[in-house]
């Protein structure tokens, strides 16, 4: 089962190449907040800021969008009760892997509607040192699903920008976390935490797993075609897969766009 | 400029992810009481290895708690509560104190690092974490804690010392009041062990639920020769006492495998399980065992392996300056 949603992500992720028009590279970093709540770690929620990379590749012809992205963010986050005699720090590191392939649908007055498929992977892992043997908490949720995008073009600054917005919501997913107490065999020499960690993952769908992302951009055109965007990203999910978990992060950022 | 600003209200209207959030734990002493005690409830490993009613404990201590009472109080009822269990491995982390089970005490201390110094360190040099001298053609090695790493060049170092030395006989290796670290120090000495091939060492049963039989399947564990790299020479003897703990008493437990191993002195201290964590609602965290390790003859390394040669330290040797322990070792290795 797994090797058949795996396999159709990545002919979703292969097709629509060779069609032609705008091809875009984009260079980001920005700042971020993230805060969420792990049972597997607190029954309290933490919270903090970080930094995040970017790193985009898009294409839009006349009838569709093709956007991948490779997103990476890092962050110290405090519980509510940290202080210089109770650490409650957890350091965590995100990856997020994402492809959507949008066919343009119509327009909405001035806005033009895209719909189309989504799918992605998000990797957090978490290292909350005071937990001793249970420190390293993760949640791996690789997604299929639907996204939709509404553009605009208007005038501003004497140029054309564009606006758009696009959410992402996947429906079915490949979720991994931490065996019961964040198990991690360091007595066992042999022990391999990525083999364990994928042999114990789950089909899951709402209900198990729920992610939501909404991403608003405005892309301003800089000389050669190259552009300045700017992008504010949000997103969420819940996994409840015995332990409960819930993340909300949101992210500002400057991309810079390469016309290829 | 309205779109924007329409789109931007989107933006932040979406933005309520704590909605999803479960609603927080109070974090007031009956809280992080029931709290602490469900975490163990669910999550330690030897209740019925240790024959601990937990419920009967709670009913103990359950009435002394009140909300409002101080932190200091607070910490105390639960340290007493917690020390029930007779773990050092069960440690509650307050910031301003952290709990202990004294589990060394019911025992001699069986060492005496001024004797040491005094009479059988010196000359010694030291490679990383590990003391070494030669002690009239039998080498020794004191290693006084797992928390510090033995990379592999540093084991070379030590080994050809030994093994390039004229009528060497065998080695001691002192890990006395070695109150453990990372287990896979253990591991790189005792893959230095000459014709040892592959070892199964013992199995660990985890938890995998909240009931206090909830485990996974036996998991064995097993080291392997290191090939090519220098070896132990002669016989080899592991220095033990009660302070010997964790990965320390894993890695007695280990030898126990290893023929060419003899091990001197007082049983470890045990501690033979794997030690996870959970935070409590005022933000105190707990650790505790997780794990049942058993060697292949079923024995549960909990509290403590046997020494082949169990031997105290003699109050007479000590006024005369002498380690009981190692003068068993060196005869031992001599004979």
């Amino acid at each position: 089962m797994k090797a058949v949603i795996l396999s159709f992500l990545l002919l979703l992720t292969c097709q629509g190449y060779g069609q032609q028009k705008l091809h875009y590279v984009s260079l980001g970093t920005g700042l971020t907040y993230r805060d969420f709540f792990d049972e597997a770690i607190s029954l309290l929620p933490y919270a903090g800021t970080g930094v995040s990379g970017h790193l985009g590749f898009r294409r839009e012809s006349p009838k569709t969008i093709n956007a991948f992205s490779l997103e990476g963010s890092s962050f110290k986050l405090k519980g509510p009760h940290s202080s210089d005699l109770i650490p409650m720090k957890i350091g965590t590191t995100n990856l997020r892997l994402e492809y959507s392939h949008l066919r343009k649908w119509k327009n909405w007055k001035a806005w033009q509607l895209a719909v189309g498929g989504y799918t992605g992977l998000l990797t957090n892992v978490k290292l909350a040192y005071q937990l001793d043997n249970s420190a390293i908490v993760y949640d791996n949720l690789i997604q299929l699903g639907m996204g939709a995008s509404a553009t605009r073009e208007m005038k501003m600054l004497k140029r054309q920008v564009q606006i758009q917005w696009q959410a992402n919501l996947p429906l079915l997913f490949h979720t991994m976390r931490p065996p019961y107490l964040n198990r991690i065999e360091f007595i066992d020499p042999e022990s391999n935490i990525l083999a364990d960690a994928w042999q114990a993952g789950k089909i899951t769908t709402w209900g198990k797993s729920f992610r939501l992302q909404s991403i608003l951009s405005l892309s301003y055109p800089l000389k050669n075609g190259n552009q300045f965007r700017l992008q504010y990203n949000w997103e969420m999910y819940t996994i409840h897969l015995g332990k409960r978990v819930a993340a909300g992060e949101h992210g500002l950022q400057f991309h810079l766009l390469f016309k290829l | 400029m309205r779109a924007f600003l329409l789109f931007l209200s989107l933006g932040i209207l979406v933005s309520c992810e704590r909605i999803a959030f479960p609603k927080a734990e109070g974090e007031n002493a009956t809280a992080v009481f029931r709290v602490l005690w469900n975490t163990l409830d669910e999550g330690y490993s030897f209740f019925e290895y240790k024959q601990v009613n937990w419920d009967s404990i709670k009913t103990v201590y359950e009435p002394r708690i009140y909300d409002g009472m101080p932190d200091q109080e607070l910490f105390s009822v639960c340290s007493q509560m917690l020390n029930e269990l007779k773990d050092g491995h069960v440690n509650l982390r307050s910031g301003f104190d952290i709990s202990y089970y004294p589990y060394h005490l019911d025992r001699p201390a069986n060492m005496n690092k001024e004797l040491l110094d005094h009479t059988y360190w010196r000359g010694f040099s030291i490679t990383g974490p590990l003391l070494h001298t030669v002690i009239d053609s039998v080498g020794y090695v004191y290693y006084g804690s797992f928390q510090r790493k033995i990379s592999e060049a540093q084991l070379d170092v030590v080994i050809n010392r030994f093994a390039n030395h004229p009528g060497i006989k065998g080695v001691i290796i002192d890990v006395r009041s070695n109150e453990g670290g990372d287990p896979i120090n253990g591991q790189r000495i005792l893959e230095r062990v000459p014709h040892s091939g592959r070892k199964l060492l013992y199995y660990t049963k985890y938890k995998n639920g909240p009931g206090h039989n909830d485990f996974t399947q036996p998991q064995p564990s097993y080291y392997d020769e290191k090939g090519g790299d220098p070896k132990w020479p002669g016989k080899l003897v592991i220095l033990t006492n009660r302070k010997c703990y964790s990965a320390c008493n894993f890695f007695v437990a280990a030898s126990k495998q290893y023929p060419l191993i003899t091990r001197i002195g007082d049983k470890t201290g045990g501690g033979g399980g794997q030690p996870n964590g959970f935070e409590l609602p005022n933000g105190w965290s707990i650790n505790f065992s997780g794990s049942i390790t058993y060697m292949p003859d079923g024995t549960i390394i909990e509290h403590g392996v046997e020494p082949d040669i169990h031997i105290d330290m003699d109050p007479m040797d000590v006024l005369n300056n002498k380690d009981t322990i190692i003068e068993t070792a060196l005869d031992y290795i001599r004979s």
